[in-house]
């Protein structure tokens, strides 16, 4: 250690002009960690100033309020106002020496009144002059405090009634202190009720809130409400060894801070505990990547395995719909000139084998893009037609669907297959949403004319609805919230109707369910 | 051969889908003759009829598009329409560019298989045509002899008498008398006809 890096302390060479002893009575408002605090330092100054010659007494002025009226320091300022006095004073920061010393400036001789009016001018010409004094050795003391916090300072030697003393920080203490002030973890001494008693920077970068607004207060300020009772079972088993856990903090600006906490207990002077604070965010964020990542590559694998699946089974649709086709046509022509119903049967076999081989060339296609049939389309007509599809599953459901058609709407320009499926889609989610249902089971589904050349369909039930926090995922592929889906159906719709030309959108009911919506743009007879 | 029924073959595993066949075929007036393997189909005397065949792609024993092959290799000459449960659109274009006629998706209407059908049909027309005629022409110019044949195949070159009889170091007369054989033995009209002959024959093309 060098020479210039050692600060000596004076000897305390107090004058000793009053030999009275003081009575001071000191008045706290409950026996708080800062009143306490306070009584330390009242202590301390008074055993250091006094030497002595004083007698403290301290009043629980919560406990005791009737010595309220009498005493002689109060360091409550609600009851200065409330029991005014000529030897009252509010000192304020109790932790600021200088300023308990022009409290105690104020302190009188309770034996002795007076005497000490008597020598209250020559000991005021006195008081400044040490106070003077103290103040300058104040000083010194802090700055001698400021060198040793931003570690200029080695070594302290200080002189004491039995020679001079040396501290080194160098030891193992100062490199425990250095480590903990600078480690990259949050660390902070509580009590047991969770007041906040030491913080370390890193606490105080993590929370965003300055040291100064951490200590003194309850930890529990900054922890998320509803973690409160997972961080009370932490502690309550930290205080008999050790325990960790994870909780989630509130920072200043309302962000969050997940962290994992690790407490054991602290055995000075009275229990406590040593809380060490790990942001855990960063691997909070790396674990959703991995999760996300993981979960997209089952779903695109089940993909795969569907698109295999519905080709396999396309082409199993697609033999006997060949054969069907060719049956009912070769029937057709044998019955030319005859038997005009039969030969009108066999024109609706022969429309929907059609159809079928229609809806399985669009299912392939959602697994390979492939040029969709734009048409102008009676949408009115396209969702009734759609209905009768899924009638009798909403009979067995015992769903209601209610339609509210807009007549005389204009034609859409659209491909009949994918819209269907669109709305196929919206209206089997609402069977679903409808599957837990208590009230009543109704889907309505609604079109109207929006002024700006484009029509509306909604698509309404009064099912259990979406939370809100589900809502912007709700369009993203791959995202489900049924055990078995997929996660496709949306996803698909939206861009189908996008592809439109139009928008698909959600919105939760003001009573209960979510109504679906998109729009699509009116056709022309060009292009 | 103007009222011959057209016959149709249907290579298809699927039973149902060649009995539908069949009588959906038959209605419009054509032969059908059904297989559920290509080897059946292979190991069948073909009458000397318009045909063409209605093929799956996807077949148990061998597929679609090898059969194809074998019968070109065969010199198997029917046209080809392929059809197909799976859109394959690699194994169509592969199929197309062999000389396929059409590319059906199932199910395929009555009306895309007719048009398919009629297509190959005049297509076979045509090609028996064409086959007869080299068979005709083939079948004349074996009755040529080695000399004339020689003589052949330089006109059909587009040399002159006068550079043949040169090249040969033989006389102009003789050459002239050879020529006037060819001509009546392959009953060619004139000189252009002749030449025709040859290259339809590939008869230029050899030796030389």
């Amino acid at each position: 250690m060098s020479k210039k890096n050692i600060k000596k302390f004076p000897k305390q060479n107090v004058e000793k002009k009053r030999q009275e002893k003081y009575v001071l009575k000191l008045f706290v408002s409950g026996l708080t960690l800062k009143s306490q605090r306070a009584i330390a330092n009242i202590k301390k100054i008074c055993h250091e100033y006094l030497e002595g010659r004083h007698d403290l007494e301290i009043i629980d002025i919560y406990q005791n309020p009737i010595f309220a009226k009498d005493g002689h320091i109060i360091a409550a300022p609600t009851l200065i106002k409330e029991f005014p006095g000529p030897l009252r004073k509010f000192i304020g920061d109790m932790s600021n020496t200088e300023k308990i010393l022009g409290g105690l400036d104020l302190i009188s001789k309770e034996k002795n009144k007076t005497l000490e009016n008597e020598n209250r001018k020559e000991n005021i010409t006195g008081t400044l002059k040490e106070n003077e004094k103290l103040r300058l050795r104040l000083n010194e003391v802090e700055e001698a405090l400021n060198a040793i916090r931003k570690g200029k300072v080695d070594a302290l030697v200080v002189s004491g009634h039995k020679g001079e003393k040396v501290f080194t920080f160098k030891g193992a203490d100062y490199a425990y202190r250095v480590l903990i002030e600078t480690m990259n973890e949050g660390a902070s001494t509580l009590t047991p009720e969770g007041t906040v008693m030491y913080c370390n920077k890193r606490l105080s970068e993590m929370l965003m809130i300055p040291i100064k607004k951490i200590i003194g207060h309850s930890i529990k300020e900054f922890i998320q409400p509803q973690n409160i009772s997972i961080y009370d079972s932490i502690i309550s088993q930290g205080l008999r060894g050790s325990s960790s856990g994870e909780i989630t903090f509130r920072r200043r600006d309302g962000t969050i801070l997940s962290a994992n906490i690790s407490c054991s207990p602290l055995k000075i002077d009275k229990v406590g505990i040593c809380m060490v604070i790990t942001d855990l965010t960063l691997k909070k964020r790396e674990e959703l990547v991995i999760n996300t990542q993981r979960e997209e590559l089952l779903h695109v694998t089940r993909v795969g395995k569907l698109a295999e699946f519905v080709s396999s089974l396309a082409h199993e649709i697609r033999q006997p719909l060949t054969a069907i086709l060719s049956y009912a046509q070769s029937a057709q022509r044998m019955l030319v000139g005859r038997e005009p119903k039969l030969r009108e049967i066999l024109k609706y076999i022969i429309n929907d084998d059609q159809r079928a081989a229609n809806v399985i060339h669009q299912l392939r296609s959602l697994l390979k893009k492939s040029a969709t049939e734009m048409k102008l389309i009676d949408i009115n007509v396209l969702i009734n037609e759609t209905v009768v599809l899924i009638d009798t599953d909403a009979t067995i459901r015992k769903n209601v669907l209610k339609m509210n058609l807009k007549s005389n709407l204009p034609f859409v320009r659209g491909d009949r297959i994918q819209l269907q499926q669109v709305l196929l889609n919206l209206i089997s989610n609402s069977f679903d949403a409808l599957e837990s249902s208590k009230g009543a089971r109704e889907i309505l589904i609604r079109t109207l004319r929006k002024d700006t050349g484009m029509i509306i369909v909604e698509v309404k039930d009064s099912g259990c609805g979406i939370p809100k926090r589900n809502i912007p995922k709700l369009f993203t592929r791959f995202f489900t919230s049924k055990p078995d889906g997929l996660g496709m159906g949306l996803s698909i719709s939206r861009s189908i109707i996008e592809s439109h030309g139009g928008r698909l959108d959600v919105k939760n009911n003001a009573n209960s369910g979510t109504t679906f919506y998109f729009t699509i743009p009116i056709g022309t007879k060009e292009t | 051969m103007n009222n011959t029924k057209p016959l149709i073959y249907v290579v298809d595993d699927n039973v149902s889908i060649c009995r539908a066949l069949t009588l959906l075929l038959k209605s419009h007036g054509f032969k059908v003759e059904t297989f559920t393997r290509a080897s059946d189909f292979l190991a069948y005397k073909h009458p000397n009829l318009p045909s063409c065949l209605i093929l799956d792609i996807r077949l148990p024993d061998i597929n679609g598009l090898v059969l194809q092959d074998t019968m070109v290799s065969r010199k198997l000459n029917i046209p080809i329409i392929f059809i197909t449960g799976h859109g394959d659109i690699p194994m169509s274009v592969q199929g197309m560019k062999a000389g396929a006629i059409d590319f059906l998706p199932k199910p395929f209407t009555e009306k895309k298989l007719l048009n398919a059908i009629t297509l190959a049909i005049s297509k076979n027309i045509a090609q028996i045509k064409v086959h007869a005629e080299i068979s005709k022409i083939k079948r004349r110019a074996r009755t040529l002899s080695p000399r004339e044949l020689e003589v052949f195949r330089l006109v059909a070159k587009g040399m002159l008498s006068k550079q043949i009889a040169y090249k040969r170091g033989i006389s102009l007369q003789t050459i002239k008398i050879h020529r006037g054989r060819v001509m009546k033995k392959m009953k060619a009209e004139n000189v252009t006809e002749l030449i025709h002959f040859a290259q339809k024959a590939g008869i230029t093309s050899s030796k030389e």
